[in-house]
């Protein structure tokens, strides 16, 4: 599903940061994993390289058999659509669109209409328990509660990969179970790849796959 | 688009203050050159109302006395003209003069019963008072029977209808006057140009003028009808040719400015109009430049847009909206904020140039207009939205495009 061969990421400026030193990486349809290391180590940047969000310099990147290398922006635009949800640490809902509306958004952009959308989106609130609160802004509603509709507006468009960058990152430890069973579960019965990335060990342990990163690069890649 | 409208109202919505900021901007824009085109229209229509009385497209010949000796002849001869000069200039400038007119002028007494006044019979071939934009009110013009027929049928003036016949309206129709002393029928009554000229005038058929009294045939004025005429240039160099070819054709000496009297307006028209035009094209100017600012600051707004909307665009992206649809929504959402806000800037001006026109209708004099109306044109409206729309496009444009410049990463980091 995931493959990268001899990834090099630079970041240009006066004094070049080389950030990813060769990253070799293959993750399985279905796997779930979880990159871990320190401030500056580059899990934040691979996994934006993963989501077609950032480019690399050297190496090959294929996701789902496509080389991503080269494409035009509109064709990254419809990759991401249709290949990847994400999950970000603060949830980035729009503030200004309720629930429903948020989950709705990328399938907005895929050119569903808009009964559809709407009947999609209440789905997949209802499968992470949010059903009754559709009309609710982000505002009005509590970290745990926006995450999971961050996690329904990923799922919603029946992606092959799930991004999830420190998905726990800002709740409490009750919720942060909360939130890390509702992944494993989508994992388990959607058959999703996940990456997550975490600097918390306690989420790391509940993957099946642990990878560790350091000064850019793989300095632990284990199976469980 | 139904569904990107509702993202843009959203987004207004979300936006009020910043919203309502670029709108004013761009309401006073468009409410300053609705109110500056409409003056600068109502200045133009005004000034214009002044002369349009006068047919520009006429040329008066006036017979005259050579000062000048020509070919062995004395100075001091009288030139005349009759129906075969007409006919020579319609036959010599066909592709400038349409048509020539002959007319008789004579002063006259005019009484009726124990009234009477002195006034201007002018006999006229049909047509000639239409071209003269003079109404008739009641009644009708002279036709070509009255000329076939020689009849003596007249129009006069409302106000010689009032002093002669005591009547007001139609009631003269159909009742006699006598013009020197000859009875006529009055058929028609019209309106004195711009309520001063031709005031004490009566109109009659040439035919009947000329045997009753010119009975030589000759004519006191020839009107031709002049087409194409459009620049001082190509009137000058008619004129030229037009006096050099008549002085051939009734052998005086084509430097003999005395000859023939020759009047007419299209100088003073073209100096008239250049004027206006130049005033209309500044008006428009002034009026735009007050839009432009009006378009800077949607745009200055629109980048604070872009700018407080970094995250959210981003975001959009990512989730995989294209360019497209990212550049529509900031372009759509700068259009519909000028469209809106220059709507109500529109009305607001259209709204007062109505009250300025109801308030300087009685401006000026009945000899002088200073301020015609100021109502806006529909053509103004449809200008104003057009140039709305493509101000909304100037103004979103390079925030739009800022919009999708941005890297993703950045964007989500901001």
């Amino acid at each position: 599903m995931i493959d990268f061969k001899g990834v090099h990421k630079t970041y240009p400026g006066a004094e070049p940061l080389h950030v990813l030193k060769g990253i070799d990486l293959h993750i399985d349809e279905s796997e779930l994993v979880s990159i871990m290391g320190a401030s500056g180590s580059g899990k934040s940047t691979i996994l934006n390289i993963m989501g077609i969000i950032d480019s690399y310099d050297e190496g090959e990147y294929h996701l789902a058999g496509h080389l991503i290398k080269g494409q035009s922006r509109m064709e990254q635009s419809r990759l991401r659509n249709e290949l990847i949800g994400f999950i970000f640490q603060r949830y980035n809902l729009i503030s200004f669109k309720n629930a429903m509306e948020n989950v709705a958004l990328p399938l907005y952009y895929r050119g569903v209409g808009q009964k559809e959308r709407n009947s999609i989106a209440m789905n997949y609130l209802e499968r992470v328990g949010l059903a009754s609160h559709w009309d609710h802004l982000p505002s009005q509603l509590s970290g745990g509660q926006q995450q999971r509709v961050a996690i329904a507006r990923a799922l919603a468009m029946h992606p092959k990969i799930i991004l999830a960058d420190e998905p726990t990152g800002a709740l409490d430890s009750t919720t942060t179970q909360d939130v890390m069973n509702l992944l494993k579960d989508v994992n388990k019965n959607e058959k999703l790849t996940m990456v997550i990335v975490t600097h918390e060990l306690s989420i790391a342990e509940q993957t099946q796959r642990r990878i560790r990163l350091s000064d850019g690069r793989i300095i632990d890649d284990i199976r469980i | 688009m139904r569904e990107m409208f509702a993202e843009v109202f959203a987004s207004i919505r979300m936006n009020k203050q910043r919203s309502i900021l670029a709108g004013v901007s761009t309401a006073w824009g468009i409410f300053m050159l609705i109110v500056l085109v409409g003056v600068g229209q109502g200045l133009i229509r005004g000034i214009s109302s002044n002369y349009d009385y006068m047919s520009y497209n006429i040329l008066h010949i006036m017979p005259g006395t050579t000062a000048m000796p020509f070919m062995g002849r004395q100075e001091g001869r009288k030139i005349n003209l009759d129906d075969d000069d007409a006919a020579f200039l319609e036959s010599q400038f066909p592709e400038t003069v349409s048509k020539v007119i002959p007319m008789v002028n004579k002063e006259m007494q005019a009484s009726k019963g124990r009234y009477s006044t002195v006034l201007q019979v002018w006999g006229v071939a049909p047509g000639y008072m239409n071209a003269r934009y003079i109404q008739v009110k009641y009644g009708r013009d002279i036709n070509d029977l009255d000329l076939q027929n020689h009849r003596k049928v007249c129009l006069l003036s409302t106000r010689l209808s009032s002093l002669l016949l005591s009547t007001k309206g139609s009631d003269a129709l159909g009742q006699y006057v006598e013009l020197g002393g000859v009875p006529f029928m009055v058929v028609g009554i019209y309106e004195p140009v711009r309520s001063f000229i031709l005031v004490n005038d009566a109109f009659v058929p040439r035919p009947t003028a000329t045997f009753l009294w010119e009975p030589s045939g000759h004519y006191d004025e020839l009107c031709l009808f002049l087409d194409g005429l459009d620049t001082k240039e190509a009137n000058g160099q008619f004129k030229l040719e037009m006096y050099d070819e008549m002085s051939k054709h009734k052998s005086f000496d084509n430097s003999d400015v005395a000859a023939l009297n020759i009047e007419e307006n299209m100088d003073f028209f073209l100096l008239v109009s250049g004027l206006l035009t130049t005033v209309s094209i500044a008006i428009w100017i002034i009026g735009l430049l007050a839009l432009v600012s009006g378009i800077v600051g949607v745009g200055n707004i629109m980048f604070m847009s872009v700018k407080d909307r970094t995250f959210e665009l981003g975001l959009r992206r990512v989730l995989g909206a294209s360019d497209f649809s990212i550049m529509s929504l900031v372009l759509l959402e700068a259009i519909i904020t000028m469209l809106i806000f220059g709507y109500v800037g529109m009305m607001a001006g259209i709204g007062v140039m109505r009250i300025v026109s109801v308030m300087t209708a009685d401006m000026g004099s009945s000899a002088y207009n200073v301020f015609g109306s100021m109502d806006v044109e529909i053509s103004m409206v449809l200008a104003a939205n057009v140039v709305l729309v493509i101000g909304g496009l100037i103004a979103g444009w390079a925030p739009a495009r800022q919009a999708i410049r941005m890297e993703l990463t950045d964007a989500l980091n901001s």
